[in-house]
């Protein structure tokens, strides 16, 4: 009999002692949402400030999460542990109106790089400042401007070295942190050759940390033979060099996440899309029965978690692309970056 | 029109914008992120002219769309006026009823 309870006790002990993993994402209106990936359950719900959170970056050791929130203009420190929010940082100046998009924090965890678009708000008229890229002592909340940026960034991202910020706009631009300049810009709506077609992308779901690679689905029609066209624009995080995979005829995608192994790429809109990265096609095409913005992939690669849109999380298995559970959310979670938090013992 | 002249700041703003081929609504384009960043046209067709690329359903794209100025237009914005029209709605596609109308104030 004891032979027998053995392995079971032995499976029960490992699964207690294995490490919770956790992911957030923020829901309509005041709600960020902890979700254990490994019981496919909400643990966790923290109310914010400010209406309608957005970005998501956790801190290094996963305790706080930044997020921005009340029309991106501020951004709310939320301690995970408290289920609080500590406090919150407005960057914004006197006299000024700010929108902020794109968030990241460095390694160490005490600064935060902010892609900010103000206005100043005058007695009879507002003036477009152009967009830029400042960054703010986590502590302090003192910001300092790096750099001005072009029109239509929305996500950054740093590269390991944490030398260069990518701001993905219309183009990738590469910010030389040390010399406050765009040092170079990979082109993607302005392409240099004539004979590549403009790659329209839209960095608005950021979810890299399984894999460190950044990967939006591209749309693009073909100056050449003038066919509509769609694929990847994978950005590889350890050293920010970017590889394009071309997919074939255009489905309409929002976002992507590559898994951990960077052999394969899900993606997500009205369908729920697998890419083969070595081959680089196409694999499997799922109809999902509502829309989705966002998916995360499970440490091991062998769960995607997809939201955005509407009130549910909906987990997939990898290998076959079934759905395994679906979890009805407090609200709808609408754009939210939908991030893995680096690994902790269970909370 | 011809008798009608700028006297103040903003008006003679507006005559050199006109006169110089500007363009004249610039506030709405660009605070927000701006539509010509994204592939979708807007809410009533999408890129082929259907429906069928649109989001599905049309409730759950709601918050989706106005938070980050998809529709300024149709739908109350986030940015400026009326921050609290669907505070008391959390998922469109469940509880759209409660979504508050928005009416000029007398």
């Amino acid at each position: 009999m004891m032979k027998r309870l053995l392995p079971g006790l032995l499976c029960a002990s490992l699964a207690l002692a294995q490490p919770a993993e956790l992911y957030v994402l923020g829901v309509h209106p005041h709600t960020i949402v902890i979700f254990d990936g490994t019981r496919n359950e909400i643990v966790g719900q923290i109310q914010t400030r400010g209406r309608a959170p957005k970005e998501l970056v956790p801190s290094p050791d996963g305790k706080l999460v930044y997020t921005t929130t009340e029309g991106r203009s501020q951004i709310e420190v939320v301690n995970l542990e408290t289920r609080a929010v500590d406090r919150v940082i407005n960057i914004t100046p006197s006299g000024y109106r700010l929108t902020i998009y794109g968030v990241v924090l460095n390694a160490k965890g005490d600064r935060l790089y902010v892609h900010v678009k103000p206005v100043r708000e005058l007695i009879d008229r507002y003036v477009v400042d152009p967009p830029q890229i400042w960054s703010v002592d986590v502590a302090t909340g003192k910001t300092e401007k790096i750099v001005e940026v072009p029109q239509g960034v929305a996500a950054l991202a740093l590269t390991q070295d944490e030398r260069e910020l990518i701001a993905w706009g219309r183009d990738l631009y590469y910010i030389d942190l040390g010399q406050h300049r765009i040092a170079h810009t990979f082109p993607l709506m302005n392409p240099v050759n004539p004979s590549a077609g403009a790659l329209n992308t839209l960095a608005l779901f950021i979810q890299f940390e399984r894999s460190g690679i950044f990967s939006i689905p591209y749309y693009m029609k073909d100056p050449i033979t003038a066919k509509d066209l769609m694929g990847l624009v994978d950005v590889d995080l350890h050293d920010g060099k970017v590889d394009l995979v071309e997919l074939g005829a255009p489905i309409p995608l929002y976002s992507a996440v590559v898994s951990p192994d960077h052999k394969h790429a899900y993606a997500v809109m009205n369908q729920l899309v697998a890419v083969d990265l070595e081959q680089k096609r196409i694999t499997q095409v799922v109809d999902l029965e509502r829309t989705r913005y966002v998916a995360n992939i499970s440490r091991a690669g062998k769960r995607l978690f997809v939201s955005g849109a509407a009130p549910f999380i909906h987990v997939y298995d990898t290998a076959t692309l079934q759905l395994v559970k679906t979890i009805e959310l407090p609200g709808d979670p609408s754009v939210t970056a939908f991030r893995a938090l680096p690994t902790r013992s269970a909370r | 029109m011809k008798h009608v002249r700028a006297v103040n700041r903003k008006a003679r703003m507006v005559t050199r914008a006109v006169k110089n081929g500007e363009g004249d609504v610039k506030a709405l384009q660009l605070p927000p992120l701006g539509c010509s960043l994204i592939f979708d046209p807007g809410w009533e067709t999408d890129a082929a002219g259907g429906v069928t690329g649109l989001c599905q359903p049309v409730e759950a794209d709601l918050y989706g769309c106005y938070d980050d100025c998809w529709w300024p237009a149709q739908v109350p914005d986030q940015l400026t006026n009326y921050l609290s029209w669907s505070d008391s709605c959390a998922a469109a596609e469940r509880d759209w009823r409660k979504l508050d109308l928005i009416y000029p104030d007398k």
